[in-house]
């Protein structure tokens, strides 16, 4: 595996967290990604948004999400409280742009209220989105920096 | 953030461990947000979870928790509307046996009328309508959830009210403030883009909309050249054109706030002051408006098969609207020398509007003789059933497009469609 490239963002949440990632160049709608994502089979969530190329089929639940911000409905709160008990949140979520208002209290009211954390870092910036690709290792530790490497993007 | 001594007070857990985690997540969102104080609220909350199922369970826990601690929404929410109504839609067995199986609505009733909704009509996306009474002033700040209604209240109304997540729109309507950040503050409702609307007719506001929220993501549109289309319409018809165009442009995108030339309160007030420095223009043409609307996905299993089921009003419609697609419909029955619609059409509304429509005899003749269905649900929840799901349903909502399998028509084909 090659050395990979080193981001710094914005730590909304902190990690430490190691996992492989899934992009959406487009920003995400999640009522429209989670809306039959369990139809995926149980404990597993594949994304619903047929309007998201990006995602659209692909298994949400474990991987960290790489997005540059959130769009469309305030069910974004309850779908993250509910996907959180029933554990099919993506891992982590990096976001390009600062977090917006719906992706910001949705990973709080999972972690305050169901207790399951979601490590989020904003601010990430376009490159980074340019430079992640689908089934890349990243690394997010507590400070918010973030490293990718692998699947041939470096 | 610069919290007052009795806020310091609550989070400190003077007033109880709930509330204490009530306030430490409001202020938490708010230092993310780059909020430096909370403001207070003004009139009622407004809740974008109206029907209730049983995988809504955890969501309705963490009502509990807040009902446990004693604690309630002053002066009062509404909530967005219910999925079924049993009164006045035909529903399979098939469906039945899901909705019984899945739904906790009445049950759901009584937790909200405990955590203060107003009263048991107060579920719909509009609760704004003088009707349903959560209507508020210039001016006036927000804990609202749903976006449909966050963009009427900021840009119809002049209202003040940021895209709340569903579930901090409780906590803050508990607290009664919000964090003050985004469009909270004047210099964040200036807009970003001068949008030049360059169409021949007034177009679909779903599909303008759709347009908008696609191609502006969250900027703040500034509108010109909608106000040479609208001009001479009744001040009410304008108004709930930009209820549907907000709605989609909502749900496409991420767009709170718009301004309209000499149309909404702000632009009307500043004009194109309203447009910060270094805007950018765009333009809209029909070609663009025609080209949105071939990208619009069929996903029925089967793209011929002909609709069984038509739903009108996402967001809900007002008054004038239900009233005059009765009307349109009729006539264009009358017209083909056919009695009753040939797809079952519902027509979705607050109740409280639904109260009024109901109350003219001759609109209810009209139903009763075409087989126009007025009903209370919201089309989203309706077909959150997968049994209703997998059935080929049509609409003229570019929302209920985007988030169902719902297929969407533009107003004359749909009108074609049912009749």
């Amino acid at each position: 595996m090659s050395a990979g490239r080193v981001f710094k963002g914005r730590v909304v949440l902190p990690g430490p967290l190691t996992c492989s990632v899934l992009v959406s160049r487009q920003p995400v709608n999640a009522l429209a990604t989670y809306i039959g994502a369990g139809r995926g089979g149980p404990g597993k969530a594949v994304c619903a948004d047929q309007n998201n190329a990006d995602l659209y089929g692909k298994r949400i639940d474990d991987r960290i999400l790489c997005l540059p911000r959130t769009i469309g409905s305030t069910a974004t709160g309850i779908v993250f409280m509910l996907n959180a008990h029933y554990d099919l949140l993506p891992r982590g979520l990096l976001f390009a742009e600062p977090i917006d208002s719906l992706a910001a209290a949705a990973v709080l009211l999972a972690d305050i209220w169901m207790g399951r954390r979601v490590v989020a870092v904003d601010g990430l910036g376009a490159e980074f989105l340019a430079y992640a690709q689908d089934d890349m290792l990243a690394t997010i530790r507590e400070d918010g920096t973030v490293a990718l490497q692998g699947a041939g993007g470096g | 953030m610069d919290l007052t001594s009795e806020e310091q007070a609550i989070l400190a857990g003077d007033r109880g461990a709930v509330l204490a985690k009530v306030l430490r997540t409001v202020v938490a969102f708010g230092e993310l947000m780059g909020a430096e104080q909370l403001v207070p609220v003004v009139g009622g909350a407004h809740t974008a979870v109206g029907c209730a199922l049983k995988t809504h369970e955890p969501y309705h826990g963490f009502l509990d928790e807040l009902l446990g601690a004693g604690l309630k929404i002053e002066p009062y929410f509404t909530a967005d509307p219910l999925a079924v109504d049993t009164a006045n839609i035909d529903y399979s067995p098939e469906e039945l046996a899901h909705i019984t199986a899945t739904l906790r609505e009445a049950e759901n009733t009584e937790r909200y009328l405990a955590l203060g909704l107003k009263d048991r009509n107060a579920f719909t996306c509009t609760c704004y309508f003088e009707e349903v009474g959560n209507r508020p002033s210039r001016g006036d700040v927000l804990a609202w959830s749903e976006s449909s209604a966050v963009s009427y209240a900021n840009s119809v109304l002049g209202a003040r009210c940021n895209r709340n997540a569903i579930g901090m729109e409780m906590l803050c309507g508990i607290i009664g403030k919000v964090p003050c950040f985004g469009l909270l503050l004047d210099r964040n409702r200036k807009a970003h883009c001068l949008l030049q609307l360059e169409t021949d007719g007034l177009p679909s506001p779903h599909l303008l909309g759709s347009l908008i929220g696609k191609r502006l993501v969250e900027d703040i549109p500034f509108i010109a050249g909608l106000d040479r289309l609208t001009d001479g319409k009744d001040p009410r018809d304008v108004s709930d054109y930009l209820k549907d165009m907000g709605a989609a442009a909502a749900a496409a995108g991420a767009v709170a706030l718009y301004h309209v030339e000499n149309v909404t309160p702000e632009a009307r007030a500043a004009g194109r002051t309203l447009l910060r420095d270094g805007f950018r223009t765009t333009t809209v043409t029909d070609a663009d408006i025609s080209a949105l609307h071939k990208s619009f996905p069929v996903v029925w299993p089967d793209p011929t098969a002909q609709p069984e089921t038509c739903i009108i009003g996402c967001p809900h419609l007002s008054q004038r609207q239900t009233t005059r697609w009765v009307r349109t419909i009729a006539a264009q029955l009358k017209a083909k020398n056919r009695q009753k619609v040939g797809v079952q059409t519902i027509l979705c509304t607050a109740p409280d509007t639904a109260r009024l429509v109901r109350a003219d005899a001759q609109i209810m003749d009209l139903c009763a003789e075409h087989d126009i269905r007025i009903s209370h649900i919201c089309g989203l929840a309706h077909m959150l059933n997968p049994v209703t799901a997998a059935r080929p349903i049509i609409t003229d909502s570019a929302k209920l497009q985007y988030y169902t399998s719902a297929r969407f028509y533009t107003e004359d084909a749909l009108l074609e469609q049912i009749t």
